[in-house]
């Protein structure tokens, strides 16, 4: 499908800067550095995920939220791929999916490594419309529980079923979480 | 012949009363549960294209790579 893109223009990229303090010979940083390596487990340094931020600039709120805390997840997510698309190429892409205005800031997730359940294979992940949330404390939670959940599902089989079963809450379980957990409360209500 | 009309009475208020809330935390539930679905919107078929769209921007160089400034 060949799309034409007006007035796409690369996302703003800061160069990233290695301080001294960071730089891998210095005696004082090997302790920490040795303290903070991840376990084994966590070790798989090929991109699991390629993470999406789409923004047209719809809820100031929740964009303003999101471009504050947007290097805290690159930084928690360093082995995946995050691309944040600016407002001129948010806007290009939004033209050809109406359904999804105005429930972005968007941050898409692919999973790079799914497990196919059926025989029509498509992409998996997830999608947060923080567009649909009210206020910036709102947008901040999901924001923390969404990092959360994407650190501790790295190396997990099925992130699918995990976002059904940890995000949406499902089964009864679920339920007497949604009714009395605090965080989920916080999100939902105000 | 009025406490035995009083106590089902009573009866019937008290299961229908317990009915209403089962009712209320079920449709509470489902709401606050279909909110979710929103927020954390699970890619299925339906979603492939723009998904792939997305990818094919990447993959074009459309978009690149973000790079955060280091952590202070």
């Amino acid at each position: 499908m060949a799309i034409a893109f007006e007035n796409t223009t690369a996302p703003e990229i800061a160069s990233t800067t290695n301080s001294d303090a960071e730089a891998p010979g210095n005696p004082a940083t090997v302790p920490q550095q040795a303290a903070l390596a991840p376990r084994p487990m966590a070790a798989a340094t090929d991109p699991r995920f390629h993470i999406f931020v789409i923004d047209s600039g719809w809820n100031c709120a929740a964009s303003k939220v999101v471009a504050d805390h947007i290097d805290i997840l690159t930084h928690l997510n360093i082995d995946d791929e995050l691309y944040v698309l600016d407002r001129a190429t948010s806007l290009a892409l939004l033209r050809h999916y109406p359904l999804q205005v105005g429930r972005d800031p968007t941050i898409a997730v692919h999973d790079l490594k799914p497990r196919h359940r059926h025989r029509v294979r498509h992409t998996h992940g997830f999608r947060m419309h923080l567009g649909i949330l009210d206020d910036e404390h709102q947008v901040l939670g999901a924001l923390k529980m969404f990092a959360r959940f994407l650190v501790t599902h790295r190396n997990a089989d099925d992130i699918d079923q995990l976002v059904r079963e940890d995000l949406h809450r499902q089964g009864i379980a679920g339920a007497i979480q949604i009714i009395g957990g605090h965080e989920h409360h916080k999100l939902i209500e105000a | 012949m009025f406490d035995r009309w009083f106590d089902s009475f009573t009866e019937v208020a008290t299961a229908v009363a317990a009915a209403g809330v089962l009712i209320y935390l079920g449709s509470e539930i489902k709401r606050r549960q279909k909110k979710l679905r929103d927020l954390f919107y699970v890619l299925g078929p339906d979603s492939t294209i723009m998904a792939d769209h997305l990818e094919e921007l990447a993959r074009r160089g459309v978009i690149r790579p973000y790079r955060p400034s280091a952590p202070r």
